[in-house]
């Protein structure tokens, strides 16, 4: 079943087009990458979908319904969630205060009694290896600790759709295998996902489909193998 | 490490609540008039910090409400509708007035927020000049229910427990947890699910509430009330002034810093009759400065605090301890 | 008193009031900071200028003259006490730090002059010959002043366009990370910005004093009311806040006259209020 749907998206700030033309599907149950050197529109995208802001023109669906003019909040309620790419956590609360946040306002009518949602959300945090630090301030933690709260934080909201932006930028190769293994553990519990991701291997390994942003513009769109001969993407990596 | 136990704190707060209510019966009557004052700016500090603590939206004209709630207050006792009816009243047309600012100014952020508020303290203090068949213009209003200190003290009293038992709850709530992160990050506030105009608005009215109510109180204690009683840039700024002194975001700042500045005014005022705005303005300077989350977090207070088992974190704590806290 | 003179003493008040609102302005556009005691540079001004009067009676145009050098050393300090040492903190720190201590300056200066100088002074009764102009009786010096301001105002604009200084103030108000890296030093022209904003405001006061009175608590609703003159005109658009200036002080002047003196500074108010409503990016702001 196609869980979210983009047709036709442009965005533009001013002069400047950040997105143009871009169509794709998001099938429920999949993890999908996007890839793109910089600048070429990934965490645009995101923030149309999210509904930080509208896109100029074009539509995005999720499960059948038109969400393009939606608020960041509807949308969270209806089930899609995110991280940032330059993180983004609650300064000036505990590991476990941001992820209540998520826990409960991210989703209506999930209303469960304070113990139950410490239990859950301990829970998350213990997923994540990051339950030590609960009740540390996120200022005084590290950078990838710091990401695994966005996560968590996201995760607390029950998303169908969870949207990762570049959460394995900066991990040593241990805390990349930790992390590869924790996005495959999420897909396997019912959650569709797409990554925006530098890390080649890694996506290449997680995605079960990819796809190619450049200069706003999708180039290409397919398996990894695929993607990854296809000679547009590969000049657009090199040549740029 | 949680410090004294609750039930030793329940109790020691309720023999403090004895105590003063106890007060008014063996104290001179100018030492009642002291306290019952410093109940009215405490409510204010308090209620101030409702939106300027917890979401950080430093509202300069909350004491509009205080003003508008003393206002209707009068107009409506002069109609002779009775002392409670006319409290209501000033309640119900501060919240209204709440309500109908929070719309074109809850676009503003920071200190254009800050400022455009304040602004309405000067238009307030404008139309009640203005206003003359309403508000009695310069010349005011008399207010026709019989005053009485210890009425006054009580329900100032009352008020006062109630304001700080609200501003608890909330720091404590889910609701209040919604505020704290908008000040935090308000869009991505925003994107987990929170509509951060509702929450500000219920902020707003909630702190506008007591404030009315103190409203209300103050001008049946003065009888007679002018736009400078109830609208004067003193009655503004000053529980500003508290609130960041003692330290905003938890109730525990805005208590210190009105017990602290009421005590200082006291002793100090009548020696200096002169430059009390230029103090409170040096003060503001030195809060920013120096000590911007106030008295409260400093190193002697916050040891003091959290041997009292009273630290800001009390809110969402794990149960589950673990190694590192 | 005809429609003409009426809008002709609008457009002098509004230029004052342009030349102040623009100080802000380029002062929040750079330094990311309202500064709160702005209003109180305009009452410097005027009293500087009333008390310069009272001792050698020159014109308002030397009395500027001799007073920018006092001015450019005050908002030098204060630039130096108040605002430089909360920059290095985060925004919402800065935010928080900026209202307390702007706000606090603006309290203690306003006190202070008021203890020192008693409750209020009048304005100077300055009188060239007047001019009649189409039937209309306008008093020379207000046709200066108003000649002056646009002069002012041209060199400024010139100055933007054109200095290094101007150049680097619209790069930084626009976009603040852009300028930092091509190379801005922001702390020195954060420094320059505020004493040219705070020192418009106080040849502002000059002028504003030989047309009205003043009094030492002005200070705040004149802050306010350039900062609604600021919205008016957009957050971002320097052109804006003068244009913003002309139209308020052409309203005022209408509402002054056909309704009360006594409404007329509620106008600045309720002129926000409406833009806040119905275009919140002011009426040359960018969104």
């Amino acid at each position: 079943m196609v869980l979210l749907e983009g047709k036709d998206i442009v965005k533009a700030f001013g002069g400047l087009t950040a997105l143009s033309n871009v169509d794709f599907i998001v099938q429920e149950g999949e993890i999908l990458g996007l890839i793109g050197p910089n600048g070429a529109g990934k965490t645009t995208l995101f923030n149309v979908i999210t509904g930080v802001y509208p896109p100029t023109s074009g539509t995005v669906h999720f499960k059948g319904k038109e969400i393009s003019s939606m608020r960041p909040d509807t949308i969270s309620h209806k089930g899609i969630s995110r991280t940032y790419q330059l993180v983004r956590t609650f300064q000036g609360l505990t590991v476990l205060e941001n992820t209540l946040v998520g826990r409960f306002f991210g989703r209506r009518g999930q209303t469960t009694s304070d113990a139950e949602s410490m239990e859950e959300v301990f829970g998350l945090l213990e997923f994540l290896d990051i339950e030590a630090k609960a009740n540390h301030l996120v200022e005084n933690l590290t950078m990838a600790d710091r990401k695994k709260v966005e996560i968590a934080r996201a995760l607390a909201t029950h998303p169908k759709l969870l949207l990762l932006d570049e959460v394995m930028a900066g991990l040593n190769p241990t805390e990349l295998e930790r992390m590869i293994e924790i996005i495959r553990e999420i897909n396997k519990r019912g959650i569709t996902l797409i990554l925006i991701e530098h890390q080649m291997r890694a996506i290449m390994n997680l995605s079960q489909r990819i796809l190619v942003l450049h200069h706003g513009e999708k180039i290409a769109e397919g398996t990894p193998h695929e993607v990854a001969n296809d000679p547009a993407v590969i000049q657009a990596y090199l040549g740029d | 490490m949680q410090g004294i136990s609750n039930k030793i704190k329940i109790i020691f707060f309720l023999i403090v609540i004895a105590v003063i209510a106890f007060l008014p019966t063996v104290t001179s009557q100018y030492f009642s008039v002291f306290l019952y004052q410093l109940f009215i700016y405490m409510i204010l500090a308090i209620s101030y910090d409702i939106l300027g603590g917890y979401t950080g939206y430093m509202n300069l004209g909350h004491s509009c409400f205080f003003g508008i709630g003393g206002y209707t207050f009068a107009i409506l006792a002069n109609k002779n509708l009775g002392l409670l009816v006319s409290m209501v009243g000033g309640m119900g047309a501060a919240a209204c007035f709440g309500l109908a600012i929070s719309y074109p100014f809850f676009r503003l952020r920071g200190a254009y927020f800050a400022l455009a508020n304040l602004g309405l303290i000067i238009l307030l203090g404008l139309l009640a000049h203005n206003l003359k068949p309403l508000t009695g213009g310069a010349d005011g209003l008399f207010i026709p229910i019989p005053y009485a200190l210890s009425a006054v003290y009580y329900s100032s009293l009352l008020l006062c427990l109630l304001t700080i038992l609200l501003s608890y709850r909330i720091g404590k709530s889910r609701f209040g947890l919604a505020l704290v992160s908008i000040r935090a990050d308000e869009d991505v506030a925003n994107a987990f699910g929170i509509n951060p105009y509702w929450y500000k608005l219920a902020a707003l009215i909630l702190g506008a509430i007591p404030a009315s109510l103190a409203g209300g109180i103050f001008a049946w204690a003065l009888t007679y009330i002018n736009p400078d009683s109830l609208l004067g840039i003193e009655i503004a700024l000053v529980p500003v002034t508290m609130a960041m002194l003692g330290g905003t975001g938890f109730v525990a700042g805005p208590i210190l810093g009105s017990l602290f500045i009421s005590v200082v005014q006291e002793l100090v005022w009548t020696k200096l009759p002169y430059l009390h705005l230029a103090i409170y303005g040096a003060i503001l300077i030195l809060i920013g400065l120096y000590m911007p989350g106030g008295l409260i977090r400093t190193k002697a207070f916050q040891r003091t605090l959290s041997r009292l088992g009273l630290t800001e974190r009390l809110y969402w704590y794990s149960p589950k301890q673990i190694s590192g806290l | 008193m005809g429609f003409l003179q009426i809008v002709t003493s609008g457009l002098l008040l509004g230029g004052v009031y342009a030349l102040a609102a623009f100080g802000l302005s380029i002062c929040w556009g750079v330094l990311n900071i309202l500064n709160i005691a702005h209003g109180e540079f305009l009452m410097l001004g005027a009293l500087a200028a009333y008390g310069v009067y009272a001792l050698l009676g020159i014109n308002p145009f030397f009395i500027v003259l001799a007073i920018i050098p006092i001015f450019l050393a005050f908002s030098f300090l204060f630039e130096k006490l108040l605002i430089r040492p909360i920059r290095g903190r985060t925004e919402t720190e800065i935010l928080v730090a900026s209202i307390l201590v702007t706000l606090g300056g603006a309290l203690l200066i306003e006190d202070v002059t008021a203890f020192l100088w008693g409750k209020s002074f009048t304005g100077i009764p300055y009188s060239m010959i007047s001019l009649q102009v189409g039937g209309v009786v306008i008093p020379l010096i207000r046709l200066l002043i108003l000649a002056f301001i646009l002069a002012l105002t041209w060199v400024i604009h010139f100055y933007l366009k054109r200095s290094y200084t101007g150049k680097a103030i619209q790069a930084i108000t626009q976009n603040r990370e852009g300028a930092r890296i091509v190379g801005i030093n922001i702390i020195r022209i954060s420094m320059i910005t505020f004493i040219i904003g705070t020192s418009l405001a106080a040849i502002a006061g000059v002028f504003y004093v030989v047309l009205y009175s003043m009094t030492p608590y002005m200070g705040l609703s004149l802050t306010v009311k350039y900062m609604c003159i600021v919205v008016l005109g957009g957050l971002g658009s320097l052109f804006g806040s003068f244009a913003g200036g002309l139209i308020l002080g052409i309203t005022e002047s209408i509402i002054g006259y056909y309704v009360g003196s006594d409404w007329s500074p509620t106008v600045a108010f309720f002129a926000l209020v409406l833009i806040l409503l119905l275009r919140p990016q002011g009426l040359f702001g960018r969104k």
